[in-house]
């Protein structure tokens, strides 16, 4: 039997081609000569959308890309590492302990999840930050590591080095701080104010009040508005800058606040919650909080205004009364120092 | 002798796929249907050339010219993915086949997957006697990529098949990719070679008409007309040009042709003068 395909003379009996291995049973299988046709639309459509045409022009172009990139990488003299190692390096040690490298990847590892650890633990501090940046190191070091498997020049490590150190900050660790610091935004206190020492770390959520808005009671991160300050006998008229403040929200929008010998009133009852100074708040205060407001007394403010001035009646109203766009953020966790942290209610 | 049943000899006359009606008639065999393929297909009649060979498939699936001139019309009418899709089915009877890996390249290019249309033409010119087909195909990959040098891969197929098809479809594949100054070269060539075939005018007055020679493809599709005086389509562009006046496109192309002209002759005028004073 002669193949049609490839004209070679083949044994009789056989199914297919020695050769080419084409059928040469076509004369009795049953196959549909006909083709398949397009309709006029599809025609049309993929005039208009040549979606076969765009995506192969991608993938080419994708691949064309990924070629330059390996060629650069071999002039360059950056190491390539093998396929599926790759991703492996984000987590330190485990590109190691996948190759064989069992100890080197569990010491890599234990060191960065320790370093992580007490840097967490010190957030907020100079020393949280330098153990935060040691486990960073760790992490270069492991991923270089596997790198520098094989032998090259200096320039070339220098160039790999630079290239790693930035592809690990501007992909893992950036996102992963930004992320962070909405959730636990570190908050250093510079100023002795009760219930708040000089050097204390809050954590604060800028997220928080994603969903629902402020309650009465939360302990909140504001922006605090400038106000003009009279002077008193012998001294000139100041202004307080605008700034951050830490303090309770005492009431929420369109309440009337009373404000009497250390109790709260909140539209005439009583209300469970008082400023977290309650001492540095005059005895008597009157406010309407109007829509979009909160009432929050700046009872955390008095170490900041200068001795010899204190705040009159009016200016107590102007700073007790706080948009709801300048609320930052929920105040939860004390971080620093260590004797004191916990939950801040 | 039970032990010679399952010799072969000649194939029995009553084959299992053919169907009665062919069978009954002699004449109308698969090179039959093939020849009128042929003939259609040069004639530009893809759609009616498509069918034929459907016939002829039906009296004898191993008929390879058959499968890839399937391929071949399913691209000229447009059904790229259909010819791909079609060539992949016939590679998988004819494994390696050259021609249907040309097609299926061929289909690919038009789609624009040229990478993967390049690596089946290679393997095509891999197998073992290259068809006109073949580096016609290799040329079209040339003409899309914009690499310059399909001039060599069509010349081959010119040198491989004198036929004046190839020539015409080179240029339809020139005409496809907007190159119609290229394509009116080859056409030409055809037209010289088969004057008598009124697609062939038609081609040319299509190449004519797209380099802005408009009184030349006038005079090209008469003479279409005067071949096959029912060629509607010839009609209907003849009945385009003639109503055609004035426009943009024909404006800025005289007005660039004119300026070219002018600053050919100032150039010429200018080099003369130089030879003179030297």
């Amino acid at each position: 039997m002669q193949c049609s395909s490839c004209h070679f003379e083949n044994m009789p009996g056989v199914e297919v081609c020695g050769r080419c291995g084409s059928s040469l049973r076509l004369a009795t299988a049953v196959v549909d000569v006909h083709p398949p046709r397009a309709r006029p639309w599809v025609k049309r459509m993929r005039r208009t959308l040549p979606l076969r045409k765009v995506s192969a022009q991608v993938r080419d172009a994708v691949r064309g890309l990924r070629h330059q990139a390996a060629d650069f990488a071999q002039f360059v003299g950056f190491p390539q590492p093998r396929p599926g190692m790759l991703p492996r390096l984000i987590v330190p040690g485990w590109a190691h302990i996948h190759s064989g490298q069992v100890l080197h990847g569990s010491l890599f590892l234990g060191v960065y999840l320790t370093l992580l650890a007490f840097g967490f633990l010190c957030l907020g501090t100079q020393l949280g930050s330098f153990l935060l940046g040691l486990a960073f190191s760790v992490h270069l070091s492991s991923v270089l590591s596997i790198l520098f498997a094989c032998p090259g020049d200096i320039p070339s490590r220098f160039v790999t080095t630079t290239v790693v150190a930035m592809t690990l900050s501007l992909a893992v660790y950036f996102p992963a701080g930004w992320l962070l610091t909405r959730v636990a935004d570190p908050h250093t206190i510079t100023l002795a104010v009760f219930p708040f020492e000089e050097g204390d770390v809050v954590l604060a959520n800028q997220w928080a009040y994603l969903r629902s808005p402020p309650q009465p009671g939360d302990i909140v991160l504001y922006e605090r508005r400038g106000v003009n300050i009279p002077p008193r006998r012998g001294h000139v008229a100041i202004r307080l800058q605008n700034g951050q403040d830490i303090d309770r929200i005492l009431a929420g929008p369109g309440s009337q606040v009373r404000w009497e010998n250390g109790e709260l009133y909140v539209d005439g009852r009583p209300s469970p919650f008082h400023p977290l100074n309650p001492l540095h708040v005059p005895t008597q205060i009157r406010l309407s909080v109007p829509e979009g407001h909160y009432c929050i007394l700046p009872s955390t403010l008095s170490q900041t205004i200068p001795t010899g001035y204190e705040l009159p009646a009016s200016v107590w109203g102007d700073l007790s009364i706080v948009r709801a766009g300048r609320i930052q953020g929920r105040v939860y966790w004390r971080h620093q120092p260590l004797s004191r942290m916990g939950l801040l209610r | 002798m039970p032990r010679f049943d399952r010799l072969e000899f000649d194939p029995s006359p009553e084959q299992p796929g053919v169907p009665p009606a062919h069978a009954a008639d002699p004449d109308r065999d698969e090179h039959y249907w093939m020849r009128l393929a042929d003939a259609d297909r040069r004639q530009g009649l893809f759609e009616n050339a498509l069918r034929f060979y459907s016939r002829a498939l039906e009296l004898d699936r191993a008929l390879v010219e058959a499968w890839i001139g399937q391929v071949q019309m399913l691209i000229a009418l447009g059904e790229y993915a259909e010819a791909e899709l079609w060539s992949r089915k016939a590679l998988e009877l004819f494994r390696n086949q050259g021609g249907l890996l040309a097609a299926r390249a061929h289909a690919l290019c038009r789609q624009g997957d040229r990478k993967q249309a390049q690596m089946l033409c290679d393997a095509a010119l891999a197998q073992a006697g290259h068809s006109a087909y073949t580096w016609m195909v290799r040329g079209e990959l040339m003409v899309a990529s914009k690499e310059g040098i399909d001039r060599h891969c069509f010349d081959k197929a010119v040198q491989i098949d004198q036929d004046w098809l190839v020539l015409l479809e080179i240029a339809q594949v020139y005409l496809h990719y907007r190159v119609p100054s290229k394509a009116l070269t080859r056409i030409r060539q055809a037209v010289e070679k088969a004057p008598d075939n009124a697609h062939c005018w038609f081609v040319q007055s299509q190449c004519e008409e797209a380099l802005g020679l408009t009184v030349r493809a006038q005079a090209s599709l008469k003479r279409c007309l005067e071949i096959v005086p029912g060629h509607t389509e010839a009609q209907r562009r003849l009945t385009t040009l003639s109503k055609q006046g004035w426009s943009l496109r024909s404006a800025v192309r005289r007005f660039g042709s004119f300026f070219q002209r002018a600053l050919g002759s100032l150039v010429l005028k200018k080099s003369a003068d130089e030879a003179k004073a030297l």
